[in-house]
Protein backbone atom coordinates (compact mmCIF):
# COMPACT_ATOMS: atom_id res chain seq x y z
CA UNK A 1 0.00 0.00 0.00
CA UNK A 2 1.38 3.19 -1.43
CA UNK A 3 1.97 6.07 1.49
CA UNK A 4 1.89 8.82 -1.20
CA UNK A 5 -1.08 7.46 -3.02
CA UNK A 6 -2.49 7.33 -0.28
CA UNK A 7 -1.95 10.68 0.55
CA UNK A 8 -3.15 11.66 -2.73
CA UNK A 9 -6.53 9.83 -2.22
CA UNK A 10 -7.32 11.65 0.96
CA UNK A 11 -5.99 15.16 0.11
CA UNK A 12 -8.96 14.94 -3.17
CA UNK A 13 -11.20 15.21 -0.42
CA UNK A 14 -9.96 18.72 0.70
CA UNK A 15 -10.78 21.62 -1.66
CA UNK A 16 -8.12 24.47 -2.65
CA UNK A 17 -4.68 24.43 -2.67
CA UNK A 18 -3.19 20.98 -0.89
CA UNK A 19 0.49 21.45 -2.65
CA UNK A 20 2.68 21.54 0.43
CA UNK A 21 0.82 18.82 2.17
CA UNK A 22 2.99 16.14 3.45
CA UNK A 23 2.12 13.07 5.51
CA UNK A 24 3.55 14.74 8.80
CA UNK A 25 0.72 17.52 8.46
CA UNK A 26 -2.17 16.93 11.21
CA UNK A 27 -4.84 16.45 8.76
CA UNK A 28 -7.48 18.75 11.25
CA UNK A 29 -5.69 21.54 10.64
CA UNK A 30 -6.39 22.22 7.06
CA UNK A 31 -8.31 25.22 5.86
CA UNK A 32 -11.11 22.99 4.68
CA UNK A 33 -11.64 20.67 6.85
CA UNK A 34 -15.11 20.23 8.50
CA UNK A 35 -17.00 17.41 9.52
CA UNK A 36 -17.97 16.86 6.00
CA UNK A 37 -14.19 16.07 5.26
CA UNK A 38 -14.30 13.68 7.79
CA UNK A 39 -17.30 12.07 6.42
CA UNK A 40 -15.55 11.68 3.00
CA UNK A 41 -12.29 10.45 4.30
CA UNK A 42 -13.82 8.02 6.60
CA UNK A 43 -16.18 6.58 3.31
CA UNK A 44 -13.05 7.15 1.17
CA UNK A 45 -11.32 4.51 3.03
CA UNK A 46 -13.87 1.82 3.70
CA UNK A 47 -14.19 1.92 -0.11
CA UNK A 48 -11.36 1.61 -1.55
CA UNK A 49 -9.01 0.14 1.98
CA UNK A 50 -11.41 -2.21 3.21
CA UNK A 51 -10.67 -0.57 7.01
CA UNK A 52 -13.56 0.98 8.85
CA UNK A 53 -12.53 3.92 10.61
CA UNK A 54 -14.72 5.06 13.54
CA UNK A 55 -15.68 8.42 14.61
CA UNK A 56 -13.15 8.18 17.76
CA UNK A 57 -10.15 7.18 15.35
CA UNK A 58 -10.86 10.36 13.83
CA UNK A 59 -10.79 12.04 16.86
CA UNK A 60 -7.35 10.30 18.21
CA UNK A 61 -5.56 10.13 15.15
CA UNK A 62 -3.49 13.43 14.36
CA UNK A 63 -1.61 13.66 10.74
CA UNK A 64 -1.87 11.79 7.79
CA UNK A 65 0.34 9.07 8.45
CA UNK A 66 -1.29 8.03 11.43
CA UNK A 67 -4.16 7.70 9.54
CA UNK A 68 -1.84 5.68 7.11
CA UNK A 69 -0.40 3.34 9.61
CA UNK A 70 -3.84 2.81 10.83
CA UNK A 71 -5.47 1.47 7.90
CA UNK A 72 -1.95 -0.18 7.63
CA UNK A 73 -2.36 -1.74 10.78
CA UNK A 74 -6.49 -2.70 10.21
CA UNK A 75 -5.89 -3.98 6.44
CA UNK A 76 -7.49 -7.40 6.20
CA UNK B 1 -50.07 2.12 -21.69
CA UNK B 2 -51.19 5.20 -22.03
CA UNK B 3 -47.20 6.88 -22.25
CA UNK B 4 -46.22 10.42 -19.40
CA UNK B 5 -44.30 13.02 -20.89
CA UNK B 6 -42.57 15.72 -19.49
CA UNK B 7 -44.11 18.67 -22.10
CA UNK B 8 -43.27 22.05 -20.05
CA UNK B 9 -40.58 23.32 -17.02
CA UNK B 10 -40.64 26.84 -15.57
CA UNK B 11 -39.46 27.96 -12.37
CA UNK B 12 -39.71 30.67 -10.02
CA UNK B 13 -37.40 32.19 -7.53
CA UNK B 14 -37.74 35.18 -5.15
CA UNK B 15 -36.29 38.38 -5.23
CA UNK B 16 -34.14 38.83 -2.41
CA UNK B 17 -31.18 36.72 -1.91
CA UNK B 18 -28.78 35.58 0.99
CA UNK B 19 -25.24 35.86 -1.07
CA UNK B 20 -21.96 35.28 0.63
CA UNK B 21 -20.74 38.52 1.73
CA UNK B 22 -23.70 38.56 3.82
CA UNK B 23 -23.08 35.27 5.61
CA UNK B 24 -19.88 36.35 6.12
CA UNK B 25 -20.87 39.60 7.77
CA UNK B 26 -22.79 37.22 10.27
CA UNK B 27 -20.45 34.63 10.84
CA UNK B 28 -17.28 36.47 10.93
CA UNK B 29 -15.25 33.23 10.75
CA UNK B 30 -17.22 31.59 8.01
CA UNK B 31 -15.60 33.39 4.79
CA UNK B 32 -17.48 34.17 1.62
CA UNK B 33 -14.44 31.86 -0.04
CA UNK B 34 -14.98 29.31 1.89
CA UNK B 35 -18.86 29.40 1.62
CA UNK B 36 -18.41 28.86 -2.11
CA UNK B 37 -15.42 26.39 -1.95
CA UNK B 38 -17.01 23.90 0.21
CA UNK B 39 -21.05 24.33 -0.98
CA UNK B 40 -20.68 25.69 -4.65
CA UNK B 41 -23.31 28.22 -3.56
CA UNK B 42 -22.89 32.33 -4.14
CA UNK B 43 -26.18 33.44 -3.53
CA UNK B 44 -29.49 31.84 -2.36
CA UNK B 45 -32.67 33.50 -2.89
CA UNK B 46 -35.19 33.78 0.16
CA UNK B 47 -38.81 34.57 0.37
CA UNK B 48 -40.29 37.44 2.16
CA UNK B 49 -41.57 37.82 5.10
CA UNK B 50 -45.36 36.81 3.79
CA UNK B 51 -43.91 35.38 1.04
CA UNK B 52 -45.34 31.12 1.81
CA UNK B 53 -44.50 28.25 -0.67
CA UNK B 54 -47.80 28.33 -2.66
CA UNK B 55 -46.68 32.03 -3.73
CA UNK B 56 -44.01 30.89 -4.61
CA UNK B 57 -45.99 27.56 -6.49
CA UNK B 58 -48.38 30.20 -8.10
CA UNK B 59 -45.79 32.70 -9.56
CA UNK B 60 -43.93 29.37 -11.00
CA UNK B 61 -47.30 27.78 -12.34
CA UNK B 62 -48.00 31.29 -13.82
CA UNK B 63 -44.90 31.80 -15.35
CA UNK B 64 -45.61 28.19 -17.26
CA UNK B 65 -48.43 29.13 -18.49
CA UNK B 66 -46.80 32.04 -20.00
CA UNK B 67 -43.55 30.84 -21.10
CA UNK B 68 -45.33 28.01 -22.69
CA UNK B 69 -48.42 29.12 -24.00
CA UNK B 70 -50.76 26.86 -21.72
CA UNK B 71 -54.24 27.92 -20.93
CA UNK B 72 -55.34 27.22 -16.67
CA UNK B 73 -58.36 25.67 -18.35
CA UNK B 74 -56.34 22.96 -19.81
CA UNK B 75 -54.88 21.74 -17.01
CA UNK B 76 -57.10 18.49 -15.26
CA UNK B 77 -54.65 17.45 -12.12
CA UNK B 78 -53.07 19.66 -9.71
CA UNK B 79 -50.02 17.84 -7.80
CA UNK B 80 -47.83 19.82 -5.36
CA UNK B 81 -44.94 18.44 -3.66
CA UNK B 82 -44.13 21.21 -0.45
CA UNK B 83 -43.05 20.41 3.39
CA UNK B 84 -44.00 24.03 3.94
CA UNK B 85 -47.75 24.54 3.38
CA UNK B 86 -49.76 27.36 4.03
CA UNK B 87 -51.89 25.85 6.30
CA UNK B 88 -52.44 21.87 8.25
CA UNK B 89 -55.62 22.36 6.46
CA UNK B 90 -56.76 22.11 3.66
CA UNK B 91 -54.78 21.26 1.07
CA UNK B 92 -52.81 23.94 -0.58
CA UNK B 93 -53.29 22.23 -3.79
CA UNK B 94 -56.63 23.18 -3.69
CA UNK B 95 -55.96 26.62 -3.06
CA UNK B 96 -54.17 26.93 -5.76
CA UNK B 97 -56.57 25.26 -8.13
CA UNK B 98 -58.49 28.74 -7.04
CA UNK B 99 -56.10 31.17 -7.30
CA UNK B 100 -55.13 30.00 -10.93
CA UNK B 101 -58.62 29.54 -12.13
CA UNK B 102 -58.41 25.78 -12.86
CA UNK B 103 -61.51 24.31 -13.70
CA UNK B 104 -63.25 22.80 -10.91
CA UNK B 105 -63.28 19.39 -12.55
CA UNK B 106 -59.71 19.29 -11.94
CA UNK B 107 -58.15 16.60 -9.08
CA UNK B 108 -55.54 18.18 -6.96
CA UNK B 109 -53.57 16.93 -3.82
CA UNK B 110 -50.26 18.00 -1.81
CA UNK B 111 -47.77 15.41 -1.16
CA UNK B 112 -44.87 16.07 1.26
CA UNK B 113 -41.43 15.01 0.41
CA UNK B 114 -38.41 17.01 0.13
CA UNK B 115 -35.06 16.41 -1.81
CA UNK B 116 -36.72 12.84 -3.68
CA UNK B 117 -39.93 15.06 -4.49
CA UNK B 118 -39.88 15.56 -7.96
CA UNK B 119 -38.96 12.64 -9.32
CA UNK B 120 -41.85 11.03 -6.49
CA UNK B 121 -44.16 13.39 -8.47
CA UNK B 122 -43.47 12.25 -12.06
CA UNK B 123 -44.02 8.97 -10.58
CA UNK B 124 -47.40 9.99 -9.11
CA UNK B 125 -48.22 12.06 -12.75
CA UNK B 126 -46.89 8.96 -14.71
CA UNK B 127 -49.39 6.47 -12.62
CA UNK B 128 -52.24 9.48 -13.34
CA UNK B 129 -51.63 9.40 -16.80
CA UNK B 130 -51.34 5.60 -17.75
CA UNK B 131 -54.31 4.95 -15.82
CA UNK B 132 -55.91 7.59 -17.63
CA UNK B 133 -57.33 9.21 -15.19
CA UNK B 134 -55.56 12.66 -15.96
CA UNK B 135 -54.32 14.47 -19.20
CA UNK B 136 -52.26 17.67 -18.55
CA UNK B 137 -50.92 17.26 -14.96
CA UNK B 138 -49.76 20.81 -13.08
CA UNK B 139 -46.76 18.97 -10.81
CA UNK B 140 -45.19 21.83 -8.57
CA UNK B 141 -42.40 22.04 -6.34
CA UNK B 142 -42.29 24.49 -3.85
CA UNK B 143 -40.31 25.25 -0.18
CA UNK B 144 -39.42 27.81 2.00
CA UNK B 145 -36.67 25.97 4.00
CA UNK B 146 -35.83 29.31 5.16
CA UNK B 147 -38.65 29.83 7.42
CA UNK B 148 -37.27 26.66 9.00
CA UNK B 149 -33.60 27.73 9.77
CA UNK B 150 -32.36 29.62 12.58
CA UNK B 151 -30.71 32.56 12.23
CA UNK B 152 -27.81 31.02 13.98
CA UNK B 153 -27.63 28.03 11.88
CA UNK B 154 -24.25 28.98 9.67
CA UNK B 155 -24.39 25.72 7.74
CA UNK B 156 -28.22 25.13 6.82
CA UNK B 157 -28.43 29.06 6.03
CA UNK B 158 -25.55 28.65 3.34
CA UNK B 159 -27.12 26.27 1.86
CA UNK B 160 -30.72 26.14 0.96
CA UNK B 161 -32.65 28.51 -0.75
CA UNK B 162 -36.66 29.27 -1.54
CA UNK B 163 -37.95 28.16 -5.04
CA UNK B 164 -40.64 26.56 -6.54
CA UNK B 165 -40.85 24.92 -10.14
CA UNK B 166 -43.80 24.27 -12.40
CA UNK B 167 -43.87 20.93 -14.91
CA UNK B 168 -46.63 20.51 -17.32
CA UNK B 169 -47.03 16.07 -17.41
CA UNK B 170 -49.05 15.22 -20.06
CA UNK B 171 -50.24 12.61 -22.73
CA UNK B 172 -47.27 14.16 -25.14
CA UNK B 173 -44.23 16.18 -25.12
CA UNK B 174 -40.42 16.59 -25.39
CA UNK B 175 -39.22 13.91 -23.03
CA UNK B 176 -41.08 10.38 -22.09
CA UNK B 177 -41.04 9.46 -18.69
CA UNK B 178 -39.52 6.07 -18.45
CA UNK B 179 -39.12 3.41 -15.25
CA UNK B 180 -38.60 4.42 -11.35
CA UNK B 181 -36.41 3.17 -8.71
CA UNK B 182 -37.53 4.20 -5.47
CA UNK B 183 -36.52 3.79 -2.13
CA UNK B 184 -37.17 4.85 1.86
CA UNK B 185 -35.42 4.20 5.14
CA UNK B 186 -37.75 6.29 8.07
CA UNK B 187 -34.67 5.08 10.47
CA UNK B 188 -32.53 8.05 8.86
CA UNK B 189 -35.96 10.39 9.95
CA UNK B 190 -34.03 12.23 12.96
CA UNK B 191 -31.35 13.16 10.94
CA UNK B 192 -33.08 15.89 8.92
CA UNK B 193 -36.18 17.00 10.74
CA UNK B 194 -38.08 19.67 12.37
CA UNK B 195 -39.30 18.14 15.26
CA UNK B 196 -41.46 20.24 16.91
CA UNK B 197 -44.96 22.09 15.81
CA UNK B 198 -46.67 19.42 14.40
CA UNK B 199 -48.75 16.65 16.62
CA UNK B 200 -45.99 14.82 17.97
CA UNK B 201 -44.15 17.59 19.80
CA UNK B 202 -47.36 19.96 19.15
CA UNK B 203 -46.56 22.82 22.40
CA UNK B 204 -42.81 22.44 22.88
CA UNK B 205 -40.73 25.16 22.52
CA UNK B 206 -37.28 24.33 21.25
CA UNK B 207 -34.32 25.69 23.16
CA UNK B 208 -31.08 26.72 21.26
CA UNK B 209 -28.20 24.39 22.01
CA UNK B 210 -24.44 24.82 21.81
CA UNK B 211 -21.41 22.69 21.06
CA UNK B 212 -18.11 23.05 23.40
CA UNK B 213 -17.00 25.69 21.00
CA UNK B 214 -20.13 27.96 21.62
CA UNK B 215 -21.24 27.25 18.14
CA UNK B 216 -24.91 27.00 17.30
CA UNK B 217 -25.95 22.97 16.95
CA UNK B 218 -29.63 23.15 17.01
CA UNK B 219 -33.24 23.91 18.07
CA UNK B 220 -35.51 21.36 17.63
CA UNK B 221 -38.11 24.05 16.57
CA UNK B 222 -35.91 24.64 14.02
CA UNK B 223 -34.60 22.83 10.74
CA UNK B 224 -31.80 20.44 12.03
CA UNK B 225 -29.41 18.34 9.58
CA UNK B 226 -26.85 16.06 10.85
CA UNK B 227 -24.35 16.54 7.76
CA UNK B 228 -22.10 13.72 8.55
CA UNK B 229 -24.96 11.40 8.05
CA UNK B 230 -26.84 12.42 5.44
CA UNK B 231 -23.24 12.38 3.48
CA UNK B 232 -23.03 8.58 4.63
CA UNK B 233 -26.24 7.62 3.57
CA UNK B 234 -26.62 9.72 0.34
CA UNK B 235 -22.63 8.13 -0.93
CA UNK B 236 -24.26 4.18 0.26
CA UNK B 237 -27.69 5.16 -1.48
CA UNK B 238 -27.26 6.52 -4.38
CA UNK B 239 -24.89 4.13 -5.70
CA UNK B 240 -26.49 1.50 -5.19
CA UNK B 241 -29.86 3.37 -7.00
CA UNK B 242 -28.12 4.39 -9.93
CA UNK B 243 -26.86 0.88 -10.17
CA UNK B 244 -30.47 -0.61 -9.67
CA UNK B 245 -31.88 1.88 -12.49
CA UNK B 246 -29.69 1.31 -15.09
CA UNK B 247 -29.95 -2.58 -14.51
CA UNK B 248 -33.50 -2.50 -14.82
CA UNK B 249 -33.23 -1.13 -18.52
CA UNK B 250 -30.18 -2.69 -19.51
CA UNK B 251 -28.39 0.37 -20.14
CA UNK B 252 -24.85 1.00 -18.90
CA UNK B 253 -23.31 4.28 -17.24
CA UNK B 254 -21.29 5.33 -20.48
CA UNK B 255 -25.35 4.81 -22.13
CA UNK B 256 -26.78 7.62 -20.54
CA UNK B 257 -25.92 10.91 -22.03
CA UNK B 258 -26.84 13.40 -18.52
CA UNK B 259 -27.10 13.01 -14.81
CA UNK B 260 -29.23 15.57 -13.15
CA UNK B 261 -29.33 14.62 -9.52
CA UNK B 262 -30.96 16.76 -6.61
CA UNK B 263 -28.19 19.46 -6.07
CA UNK B 264 -27.52 18.91 -2.39
CA UNK B 265 -24.17 20.69 -2.62
CA UNK B 266 -21.53 19.97 -4.51
CA UNK B 267 -19.14 18.63 -2.33
CA UNK B 268 -20.89 15.48 -1.74
CA UNK B 269 -22.54 15.53 -5.47
CA UNK B 270 -18.39 15.41 -6.13
CA UNK B 271 -18.16 12.37 -4.04
CA UNK B 272 -20.87 10.45 -5.14
CA UNK B 273 -19.73 11.33 -9.24
CA UNK B 274 -16.55 10.19 -8.21
CA UNK B 275 -17.61 7.10 -6.50
CA UNK B 276 -20.34 6.02 -9.33
CA UNK B 277 -17.72 6.91 -12.32
CA UNK B 278 -19.76 9.27 -14.03
CA UNK B 279 -17.89 11.61 -16.03
CA UNK B 280 -17.64 15.52 -15.34
CA UNK B 281 -19.16 16.49 -18.54
CA UNK B 282 -22.41 14.42 -18.58
CA UNK B 283 -23.00 15.20 -14.65
CA UNK B 284 -24.91 18.13 -14.54
CA UNK B 285 -24.30 20.82 -11.57
CA UNK B 286 -26.49 23.84 -11.26
CA UNK B 287 -26.53 25.82 -7.60
CA UNK B 288 -23.94 28.50 -7.32
CA UNK B 289 -27.39 31.24 -7.82
CA UNK B 290 -29.80 29.50 -6.20
CA UNK B 291 -28.59 27.05 -3.85
CA UNK B 292 -30.31 23.97 -2.36
CA UNK B 293 -33.83 24.28 -3.29
CA UNK B 294 -34.87 21.07 -2.11
CA UNK B 295 -37.61 19.33 -4.34
CA UNK B 296 -36.83 22.14 -6.67
CA UNK B 297 -33.31 21.47 -7.57
CA UNK B 298 -33.66 19.18 -10.08
CA UNK B 299 -36.82 20.82 -12.43
CA UNK B 300 -34.61 24.16 -11.75
CA UNK B 301 -31.53 22.06 -13.28
CA UNK B 302 -33.39 20.07 -15.64
CA UNK B 303 -34.82 23.42 -17.72
CA UNK B 304 -31.64 25.43 -17.86
CA UNK B 305 -30.17 21.87 -19.41
CA UNK B 306 -32.41 22.24 -21.66
CA UNK B 307 -31.30 25.32 -22.90
CA UNK B 308 -28.68 24.25 -24.63
CA UNK B 309 -26.93 21.17 -22.89
CA UNK B 310 -29.57 18.09 -23.92
CA UNK B 311 -30.37 17.01 -27.45
CA UNK B 312 -33.04 15.15 -29.21
CA UNK B 313 -32.23 11.50 -28.49
CA UNK B 314 -30.57 11.88 -24.75
CA UNK B 315 -30.95 9.88 -21.96
CA UNK B 316 -31.42 11.91 -19.13
CA UNK B 317 -31.01 10.02 -15.72
CA UNK B 318 -32.64 12.06 -12.85
CA UNK B 319 -32.04 11.05 -9.44
CA UNK B 320 -33.46 12.67 -5.85
CA UNK B 321 -32.41 11.88 -2.30
CA UNK B 322 -32.65 13.13 0.79
CA UNK B 323 -35.03 14.27 3.80
CA UNK B 324 -36.74 10.67 5.16
CA UNK B 325 -34.97 9.05 4.03
CA UNK B 326 -36.63 8.93 0.33
CA UNK B 327 -34.86 8.56 -2.64
CA UNK B 328 -35.76 7.66 -6.47
CA UNK B 329 -34.70 7.86 -9.63
CA UNK B 330 -36.20 7.98 -13.57
CA UNK B 331 -35.10 8.41 -17.02
CA UNK B 332 -36.56 10.88 -19.52
CA UNK B 333 -36.22 9.81 -23.01
CA UNK B 334 -35.62 13.43 -25.22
Amino acid sequence: MDANRFLADILEQFEGDVNEVNLDVPFKSLETWDSLTAAAIQMKIEDDYRVKVEDKNMRELTTFRDLYNFVLENKK
Amino acid sequence: MIKAFIKAVSYYLPANYLDNEELNAIFPSWSADKISAKTGIFKRPIAEAGETSTDLAFKAATKLFQEHTIRADEIDFVLLCTQSPDYFLPTSACVLQDKLGIPTTAGALDFNLGCSGYVYGLSLAKGLISAGIAKNILFITAETYSKYIHANDKGNRSLFGDAAAATLVSTSGVAEIGDFKLGTDGSGASNLIVRNGAFKHKHVVGQDEFDQEGNFIRNDSNLFMNGPEIFNFTARAVPSLISAALEHVRLTIEEIDLYIFHQANEYMLNFIRKKIGIPTEKFYIYLKDCGNTVSSTIPIALYEAMKSKIQPKNKVLLAGFGVGYSWGSTILYF
